[in-house]
């Protein structure tokens, strides 16, 4: 009885408020989602290496590269006018207003994976990577919630 | 209302009675237990105390000293996080290692004071005494900086800091994290980190009327701390390779301008590949 009480006393000092989430996905959300997380299993595969996780393999990180660089020419596409809606996307409008600068960004990606589709060493992979890891951000922070 | 006052008051003096004290917290530090400044510079990045508490070189933004920090904007007010550089009159330098652990687990000063939680007490709670013993070793060695504090500008009833006194009865348990047995050492690593050093929950578990993070969804997603932020997203159940990508700088996947980005900073620069990996089994082992 004290401790519900005691509630009571806190409970007309605090506001009231809950957050509810929709799920609510289109395919161009889906086809988006899919992409990114195909190029972050990419990155994966080629931080572990760059970070010494696993041992360098040029093969191995020279198929991840150049995966992301095909991916990369994808992106300019997948944001088409009307799909940024819905609760489950993190993509800001600011993309559809910004086609040509989305697009330079996209092919900077594209061209950092490029570079880095011909590495012999670790040090390389690790530069390069942090280079290419820097054109996804360079998005996120202008483009993404 | 009187009755409700004095009923709730002494509930709440019993209550208090049989939480420890710092001098208990002393005592349960491994016997033969020498802190070492090193380990607690691990401790310092898992525990992400430069998120707040780093006043910035506008010379390079990942530097500085820890006298200060961010302006912490919330609905309730704005929290001015405090000098904690060993400088005697305006850090943390006077302070015995009893202080610190009320401070850490206790979420209150030396003086008594009880502190806001938006200094992540409740889960630096669950922290070993070790860990935090290191912990103050190493801030023990930081550059001393005489910064005075400022004061938490909160509005009406958040300002009544003898409220959270009773807060905390409620919503601050003070027990050390117990490793699961019947899950791996890499998994039971990852969850200590994720429940007290990292305090991951603060931003991404949602919380209930009363502020507390709800023990029934934890990691489902924070609640909006201000009016137009973002919440933090769902980090349960999220594939192992999107936790690892979040704790890694070189993936991009994390922007400047997110509050995480220091986290992803600290976790690429500082912590092991291993503790980065035990995170994410632990947070991917989860329901979503």
């Amino acid at each position: 009885m004290k401790r519900i009480l005691a509630l009571a006393v806190l409970a007309v000092m605090m506001p009231s408020g809950s957050i509810s989430h929709l799920d609510s996905n289109t395919p161009e959300v889906v086809a988006r989602h899919q992409a990114m997380m195909f190029v972050g299993a990419q990155m994966r595969v080629l931080s572990q290496q760059a970070r010494g996780a696993v041992p360098f393999n040029s093969e191995q990180a020279n198929t991840s590269a150049a995966a992301i660089a095909v991916i990369a020419l994808t992106f300019p596409h997948l944001f088409p006018e009307g799909s940024i809606v819905g609760e489950n996307t993190d993509a800001l409008e600011s993309i559809l207003e910004n086609r040509e600068d989305f697009k330079v960004k996209s092919e900077a990606l594209g061209k950092a994976a490029s570079d880095l589709s011909d590495i012999g060493s670790v040090e390389q992979l690790s530069s390069g990577l942090a280079a290419l890891g820097q054109t996804c951000r360079s998005c996120h922070s202008l483009y993404r919630k | 209302m009187v009755a409700v006052a004095a009923l709730t008051l002494s509930w709440a003096w019993l209550e208090a009675r049989g939480r420890p004290d710092s001098a208990q917290l002393l005592d349960m530090a491994p016997s033969e237990f020498s802190a070492d400044s090193k380990r607690g510079e691990l401790v310092f990045h898992l525990g992400g105390c430069a998120d707040c508490h780093l006043v910035r070189d506008p010379e390079n933004p990942w530097f500085g000293t820890l006298a200060g920090g961010i302006r912490l904007e919330t609905s309730f007010g704005t929290f001015f996080p405090p000098n904690i550089t060993p400088d005697s009159a305006t850090g943390i330098g006077g302070w015995s290692q009893e202080d610190f652990l009320g401070a850490m687990v206790l979420g209150t000063g030396p003086d008594g004071r009880h502190y806001y939680p938006s200094f992540p007490y409740t889960s630096y709670a669950g922290s070993s005494i070790a860990d935090l013993l290191d912990l103050k070793a190493y801030l023990d060695e930081q550059t001393p900086v005489e910064l005075s504090n400022v004061s938490h500008e909160l509005r009406f009833p958040y300002n009544v800091r003898s409220a959270i006194g009773l807060w905390k009865l409620f919503f601050h348990e003070i027990e050390p994290f117990r490793p699961n047995d019947s899950r791996s050492d890499e998994w039971n690593r990852g969850a200590y980190i994720v429940n007290t050093l990292g305090h991951c929950g603060v931003c991404h578990t949602p919380r209930n009327r009363f502020l507390a993070e709800r023990d029934d969804s934890p990691f489902s997603g924070g609640s909006p701390m201000s009016p137009g932020a973002k919440p933090a997203p769902a980090i349960a159940g999220l594939d192992n390779t999107e936790i690892l990508n979040a704790l890694d700088e070189w993936s991009g996947a994390v922007s400047e301008n997110s509050p995480m980005f220091l986290v992803t900073l600290a976790f690429s620069q500082h912590v092991s590949i291993a503790d980065s990996e035990a995170v994410a089994v632990y947070l991917s082992s989860l329901g979503p």
